[in-house]
């Protein structure tokens, strides 16, 4: 089932619509984890696993696009469905533009909602994994020498062994060893695969950071 | 959830109906005893009072398991202290009636009605929701009874959070308890001007009155009056601002007659379709863009439970005119 270990949470400060809605949830194999203000949901700590947000609108004190706008500032970033009894098309409008994955109109159609809850969820399972895979790239990176980082932008640059070797005073045969290492440490099988990976840190972090 | 040690106490049938409100308790032993005796299932909301002295609302379901002599062996069920639930409920019900006091700010029936909207649609959202998963469970390779059962009780509670709604609200429309007392329209329309002149000035809004001295009153509810009021001159403000090409003015009026009171509500607006004078008393009519078409339906009912009439009139310059009647204090007495 693609839905193992996933949490669902709800934030909503009606009670009735909160059983509702763990009681939908829980039907659909999912575990449901419900709150009933959006402070007490901030004091929850975030799951490694996948996992979204069924979020209300309208709320005392904190709103649901208020805690949108408090999560956004947030190294969180997980994915948002809104609910709201009063619909209204600034309000939806501003919640998509905050990256809201849906914005449904109580009541809605319960299928309506687990789409919604399946495509948020597979959103942040993507999302979970390329921060895992960049957090990898990023301590391997970590692992090399200056000079074999130093080679590995040289690499990078599409320049061959020999001349690498002129330009830093080395001997071809140094080179490859350190371009054999190079490779053994990023776990790279080949050069398109290390090619792919420093690219990844690149648009997502830049190279520098990890300097 | 009953504020007892659980080590040390031990509970009884007695010592548990000892705990329960006083105003509570002859209904539930009734409920319960009833349901003891044709070994029906027993479901019930009651109050209870803990030692502490703090009352918290449970909501109790069970039933007997074996009958022996005319004396239950065993009793099994659940209890589910739904305290916050209750609390919530009235919550809701003040935050609905909030706004509504006499003389606090300008709130239409628009407004109440769109309260209203939103506290019919989270039971409603509930119940739809709870058939979703009943559905989805039963639909199961393993059906879940228990799930089910749970799923349709709440369903049964959020039916009945829905239809308290509306019982409050014929209790605010005044199909109910609603005062019958000799009132000064003039009064009345002082009082909704007072709410309503921010409202004016921000939307340009020039207000006449040509209110009669010396008017006789009235007999109706003080609040009731002040809704219909206000409701035709935030109709009349809202109806105005889709005017920019000439003044936006106001004219109440109030007239006796032999028989009651008139009180016309004038304004320079876009006026009213010959077509649409009957029909914008008709409930889910609306002419406006944000408007659920509701106000004009529910200010006719009141003026009619007093004993009134409401029209509406095309002027043959510009503009609409509201105008109500309602019968004199003294017709009612005489």
């Amino acid at each position: 089932m693609r839905a193992a270990n996933a949490t669902v949470f709800v934030v909503d400060d009606d009670v009735g619509v909160r059983l509702a809605l763990e009681s939908l949830i829980d039907s659909a194999g999912l575990r449901a984890v419900c709150f009933a203000s959006a402070e007490e949901f901030m004091l929850e700590p975030q799951p490694e696993s996948p996992a979204c947000l069924v979020l209300d609108v309208r709320m005392p004190r904190l709103s649901g696009l208020d805690l949108q706008r408090e999560l956004a500032s947030t190294p969180s970033r997980i994915p948002i469905i809104f609910i709201t009894a009063h619909s209204d098309v600034p309000m939806a409008v501003r919640a998509m533009k905050g990256g809201a994955v849906e914005f449904l109109s109580k009541p809605f159609r319960d299928q309506d909602l687990l789409d919604a809850i399946w495509h948020a969820l597979d959103l942040d399972r993507a999302a979970k994994l390329r921060t895992a895979e960049l957090d990898s790239v990023q301590s391997r990176v970590a692992r090399l020498t200056e000079r074999q980082r130093q080679i590995m932008m040289h690499m990078l640059q599409g320049r061959l062994n020999k001349q690498i070797a002129s330009e830093l005073h080395l001997s071809e045969n140094t080179v490859k060893v350190h371009r054999r290492r190079i490779m053994e440490r990023m776990g790279a099988a080949n050069f398109a695969e290390l090619v792919r990976m420093i690219e990844l840190l690149d648009r997502n972090r830049g190279l520098q950071q990890s300097n | 959830m009953f504020g007892l040690d659980p080590v040390l106490t031990k509970i009884t049938c007695d010592g548990f109906f000892r705990m329960i409100h006083p105003d509570d308790r002859v209904d539930l032993v009734r409920e319960f005893e009833g349901a003891v005796q044709v070994e029906r299932e027993f479901d019930a909301e009651y109050r209870i009072v803990r030692p502490d002295g703090s009352t918290r609302y449970i909501h109790g379901h069970g039933q007997a398991l074996c009958v022996a002599f005319g004396e239950t062996t065993q009793y099994a069920g659940t209890v589910a202290d739904i305290t916050d639930q209750k609390q919530q409920e009235r919550r809701s019900f003040e935050s609905m009636t909030a706004g509504f006091a006499p003389g606090s700010s300008a709130a239409t029936m628009e407004q109440l009605m769109a309260v209203v909207a939103h506290e019919v649609n989270q039971p409603l959202t509930a119940v739809i929701t709870n058939a979703g998963a009943a559905l989805h469970w039963l639909a199961g390779v393993r059906p879940r009874p228990d799930r089910i059962r749970r799923v349709l009780l709440q369903i049964a509670a959020d039916g009945n959070r829905a239809s308290e709604v509306i019982a409050r609200i014929r209790v605010l429309s005044g199909r109910a308890e609603v005062g019958r007392h000799p009132l000064s329209l003039n009064a009345v329309i002082e009082v909704v001007i007072a709410s309503t002149s921010p409202a004016m000035r921000s939307h340009g809004v020039v207000l006449r009155t040509r209110l009669e001295k010396c008017l006789p009153p009235v007999q109706g509810d003080r609040i009731q009056m002040q809704q219909v009021v206000l409701n035709l001159v935030m109709n009349a403000i809202e109806a105005m601002t889709a005017v920019d090409t000439r003044s936006r003015s106001l004219l109440i009026e109030t007239v006796s007659d032999v028989e009651g009171v008139s009180v016309c509500v004038d304004d320079s607006g876009p006026g009213v379709d010959e077509r649409m004078l009957e029909k914008v008393f008709e409930p889910f009519v609306t002419t406006k863009v944000h408007g659920m078409g509701i106000g004009l339906a529910i200010t006719r009912s009141i003026v009619e439970g007093h004993g009134g009439r409401l029209w509406a009139e095309r002027k043959p310059t510009q503009g609409a005119k509201f105008t109500f009647r309602v019968p004199f204090a003294e017709a009612r007495t005489r």
